[in-house]
Formats: C-alpha cells, sequence, structure tokens
C-alpha cells in the first residue's frame, strides 16, 4: 500500500439498509465517496438493490471496513459489494489453515483468501443465493503432491446453475484486486449441497 | 485422429437422454471434462506454447530439449502422458494472467475427479447437464483466448 496514497473508509449499512461512507484521505479530498453517501442518503429504497457495487475510482488504495470490520485492501477499480456485515459468512477448515499458514508470505496470502471467500459470500447473499462458502483444499486424486486452496461454494441443487450463470461476474468480483501471487495459488470452485 | 469435441458431443448425447442412470451421468461429466482438457491443451501448444515450455521447464527443473519441445508440438502421447497437464495448463493461465478462466478450468477438475472417484457423491441427471452445459459454454470462451 503506498503511504501518500492510502485511505482509511468505513461502508457502513444500517439496519434500514442507508449506506453511510465515511472517509479521511490522507492525500486529497474524498469527493467520490461524499457523491456516493448523496446518492445513497437520497434513495427512499429500503432495500438494497441486487446489483449495487462501489467502484472505487478516486481511491489509489484503501483499507476497506465493513461495519469496523477491516475486511481487506481495495484499489483502484476495485468493486466493492456492500453487504450486511452480518450476513457475511464463510468457515475455514483446519487443513487448509494449517496448509496456508505454512505457504511463503502466509500473512498476506491467508487474508487475501479470506477477502475472497467474504466478497463471495456477499456476492451471493446480495444475489439471494444462500451458499455455504469455506475455504478447503484442493486435491487431486491422480497427483498426490497437487494441492491448493480454494474456496467451496455450496448452494442448493436448485440453484447451481443460476450460480454457474454467475461464476464469472463472482470471480471477476471476488478477484478484484487480489495479487497475482495469490491467484497464482487459489481456485473456486461451485458445488450443490 | 479424434477430435476433442467429439468428447463434448457424446457427453450432451448421453445427458439428453431421459432417465439415465448415474454411471452414464458421471461419464458425461467425465468426457465433457476431458474434451474440455484437449481442447485446452491444443490451443495452448498453438497459441501460447512458449507459456507452456517455461512453466512445464519451471517445473522439470531444467530445459527441455529440442526432441523433447518437437514432441510437445507434435502431441506425443509418450511425452504427454510424462506431464501433468491437467495441473500445468490452470498454471499456464493463471500466469497469463488469466484466473477467471484458471479457476473455472480447476473447478471442472475437481467435478471430473468427483465423478470418477466420489462414489459416495450422488451425481443426478440433472448435475450432469449442468456441467456440461457450462463446460460446453466455456470451451467457446477457450477457444478465444
Amino acid at each position: 500500500m503506498s503511504a501518500t496514497s492510502q485511505m482509511l473508509f468505513d461502508l457502513n449499512i444500517d439496519s434500514e439498509a442507508n449506506v453511510l461512507v465515511e472517509g479521511t484521505r490522507l492525500n486529497g479530498a474524498t469527493n467520490h465517496f461524499q457523491r456516493l453517501t448523496e446518492m445513497f442518503k437520497a434513495r427512499e429504497e429500503k432495500e438494497i438493490p441486487n446489483n449495487i457495487f462501489f467502484e472505487t475510482q478516486s481511491t489509489p488504495t484503501g483499507t476497506v471496513k465493513l461495519q469496523g470490520l477491516s475486511i481487506g485492501v481495495a484499489t483502484k477499480g476495485d468493486l466493492m459489494l456492500p453487504t450486511l456485515s452480518d450476513t457475511l459468512k464463510f468457515e475455514i477448515t483446519n487443513t487448509a489453515d494449517t496448509f496456508i499458514v505454512h505457504q511463503k508470505s502466509a500473512v498476506k496470502y491467508k487474508k487475501e483468501i479470506l477477502l475472497v471467500a467474504k466478497r463471495i459470500s456477499s456476492f451471493l447473499t446480495a444475489r439471494k443465493i444462500p451458499a455455504d462458502v469455506c475455504v478447503d483444499l484442493f486435491t487431486d486424486p491422480e497427483y498426490s503432491d497437487w494441492v491448493e486452496p480454494k474456496v467451496e461454494i455450496r448452494v442448493s441443487k436448485d440453484q447451481v446453475s443460476e450460480t454457474y450463470d454467475l461464476f464469472d461476474e463472482l470471480l471477476t468480483c471476488a478477484f478484484s484486486g487480489i495479487t497475482q501471487k495469490t491467484l497464482k495459488r487459489l481456485s473456486v470452485t461451485i458445488d450443490s449441497r | 485422429m479424434i477430435t476433442p469435441d467429439r468428447f463434448l458431443l457424446l457427453a450432451k448425447r448421453m445427458v439428453s437422454n431421459p432417465g439415465i442412470p448415474e454411471e452414464e451421468a458421471r461419464s458425461a461429466i467425465s468426457r465433457a471434462y476431458y474434451s474440455l482438457y484437449h481442447e485446452t491443451l491444443q490451443l495452448v501448444i498453438k497459441k501460447y506454447s512458449l507459456d507452456l515450455i517455461r512453466e512445464i521447464e519451471r517445473q522439470y527443473g531444467r530445459q527441455l530439449t529440442i526432441q523433447e519441445r518437437a514432441k510437445l508440438n507434435s502431441l506425443d502421447p509418450d511425452f504427454l502422458c510424462r506431464i501433468n497437464f491437467h495441473r500445468i495448463l490452470p498454471v499456464v493461465m493463471r500466469n497469463m494472467q488469466k484466473p477467471i478462466i484458471a479457476s473455472k478450468f480447476m473447478n471442472f477438475r475437481e467435478k471430473r475427479n468427483q465423478a470418477d472417484y466420489d462414489l459416495k457423491l450422488t451425481t443426478a441427471q440433472s448435475d450432469a447437464i449442468t456441467i456440461v452445459t457450462n463446460i460446453d459454454k466455456f470451451v467457446v470462451v477457450v477457444k478465444t483466448m
């Protein structure tokens, strides 16, 4: 993260789905977020539309928090999906956790994998697709040394096809701003419950 | 010589029959994956052979000989069997900064592994239809890569 372009902002969504954006940028103004705040305050709808994303056009790099919970780093052009933080649900298996923490640059690697999982959970929640999102390991029965983390999405049988239809969009959102180093060792899979 | 699309045609034909047994549903998923695999391998050898060779050499820990490169380009089956292209292909795509394509490829690899190895998993015809249909769409994307 560049020291001269850091920005800390909170995306908060209250129980009535009003979006409150607060930002303090160290180098420059936060006009973009001010506009977003005004735009959302002006809305009469009480329900968040399914297809709303924040595009961080004016933010070179920033730390993103949802309701006070740090969910990672946003870069310019990154897409953030506003969602109630209590709907963000995902798990990480012990084997995946152990595997990840033994990799190079484990702290950043794990942080980015968890961010991908959170974004996926957030994306599917907004699309009203209930899903179990779990960080697990991909293993291949034919190649014993082929092991890497995966984010497993489990949806009901009747929503598998719908989830596949959204797969590109979901991955675009989930992988946005994630480093190439992490993406070289991470995949996302869709399964039925 | 058989072409990869024939595997996919077979898979589509299998899932289009009403009430197919589970073993056929599983076979259809497997055939569809192998169609994707061979289409991708042929495309990468044809258009991105340098990226492919670089990754093979990285995993081998040595440079490929001229003879080995010739075997790769001619799809020599003995040579192809010595290399885990199932794993190398998504790595090459990731190196080419195509993580979405790589991830989808990995997803379908896992579906094939489940179809052929996970006997406890129930694979319904509808599951096979979804996967075969999506592999069919994905092959089109891969071909334009």
